[in-house]
């Protein structure tokens, strides 16, 4: 059974191509987190004055401006905790297997299609086996999807067969 | 050749003989010519008949006893030579009969060992002709076996390999495929494949991501 669980469409919380796998996510906790006590302890120090937003990564800027998030209200900063919480539990994980080791504007734009597609806060894992030789190998929670060049290799074995055997023949 | 060594050891014997006779008639007038006296013709006569009765050998002088002797040495040669003659004759025809005879019975002799030899040699022949027909035959036999069990092994390793190419083909193509682009096939360019294939797989993948 799948741990995803669908949301609402209005309380659906969004993932940016940054964040890619539970690692990314799991970090950007760990910020979100650092940055919250930082505001919140400036809150208490200094309640009178408007409160400095330290500096953020990208993957938290994207995901603030991706979900509408104002950093600096304390409500908006713990839903972003509970969903980011939420997600590192229970979003689905798709591990996706390369010959080579992807660039990351391609692992992003992968990912984008994936959580546009597929689900919107879908976790991806990036393996890497030289054996597929190319294409990929998508493995989601019950399934798993060959797309390698292996596999179509594998499949057109009995066409090849007939090619080499009509090609001796013809010899 | 006996008969021919009678004629010469009889004739060699005569000659022998007519020699001692020829001595003895030599010598045994010696010393009769003492008595020589006048005698009348008449006694003359009587005495000259009884000398001749007595001794023949008294009514010739010396020279014609050694006339007689050449006379009978003469004779004596010439038989030997007619002997000797027939001798040679004998001996000449005796030694070509011989010769005839050895020729005869040597071409006999090698006429049947020559055949004996030829037909040996034909049952030699024919015995390695028929054991070298053997080998052959056996050899055509034994190749044949070879080439068919040669042919078989060939066919059967060969069933072999390509089954084992088929069954691995993927493998072999991959493998292939993996040593001659290996790292070069680049990702970026396999993008709208993954992206066509996902995109077709969309729906169960879809599915599978909201259980």
């Amino acid at each position: 059974m799948s741990k995803a669980v669908k949301l609402d469409d209005d309380t659906q919380f969004g993932l940016p191509p940054a964040l890619i796998g539970r690692s990314d996510v799991s970090r950007l906790l760990r910020e979100i987190e650092e940055v919250d006590y930082a505001l919140e302890t400036q809150a208490i120090r200094t309640p009178d004055q408007p409160l400095t937003i330290p500096a953020i990564s990208r993957a938290l800027k994207e995901t603030l401006t991706l979900n509408n998030i104002e950093i600096t209200n304390l409500n908006e900063r713990k839903r972003l905790i509970d969903s980011l919480r939420e997600a590192k539990e229970t979003a689905p994980n798709v591990q996706i297997t390369f010959a080579v080791d992807p660039e990351p504007a391609i692992a992003s734009f992968l990912v984008k299609w994936i959580r546009e597609n597929l689900h919107p806060r879908a976790l991806v894992t990036i393996g890497l086996q030289p054996a597929i030789i190319g294409g990929c190998v998508v493995r989601t929670p019950d399934h798993i999807y060959d797309f390698s060049l292996r596999k179509r290799f594998k499949d057109e074995e009995a066409n090849l067969i007939q090619a080499i055997n009509a090609a001796i023949a013809r010899k | 050749m006996n008969t021919t060594m009678l004629l010469i050891i009889g004739g060699a014997a005569i000659g022998v003989v007519l020699i001692i006779a020829a001595v003895v008639l030599a010598t045994s007038g010696k010393g009769k010519d003492k008595k020589a006296a006048p005698k009348s013709k008449k006694e003359l006569a009587e005495s000259y008949e009884k000398m001749m009765q007595d001794d023949v050998y008294h009514i010739f002088s010396k020279e014609f006893h050694e006339e007689l002797r050449n006379k009978a040495r003469l004779d004596f040669q010439k038989v030997i030579s007619e002997n000797a003659m027939f001798l040679q004759q004998d001996l000449r025809l005796t030694t070509s009969e011989i010769n005839e005879y050895l020729k005869k019975e040597v071409s006999g002799k090698l006429e049947e060992e020559f055949a004996a030899y030829q037909q040996s040699i034909k049952d030699v022949q024919q015995a390695a002709v028929e054991s070298l027909n053997k080998t052959v035959a056996a050899a055509q036999e034994q190749q044949l076996a070879l080439a068919q069990k040669m042919k078989q092994d060939t066919e059967a390793e060969k069933a072999q390999i390509i089954a084992q190419f088929e069954a691995n083909m993927a493998e072999i193509v991959s493998h292939y495929v993996v040593k001659t682009v290996g790292q070069q096939i680049d990702l970026k360019d396999q993008m709208p494949f993954i992206l066509r294939e996902m995109e077709a797989q969309k729906e169960p993948m879809r599915r599978d991501m909201w259980l």
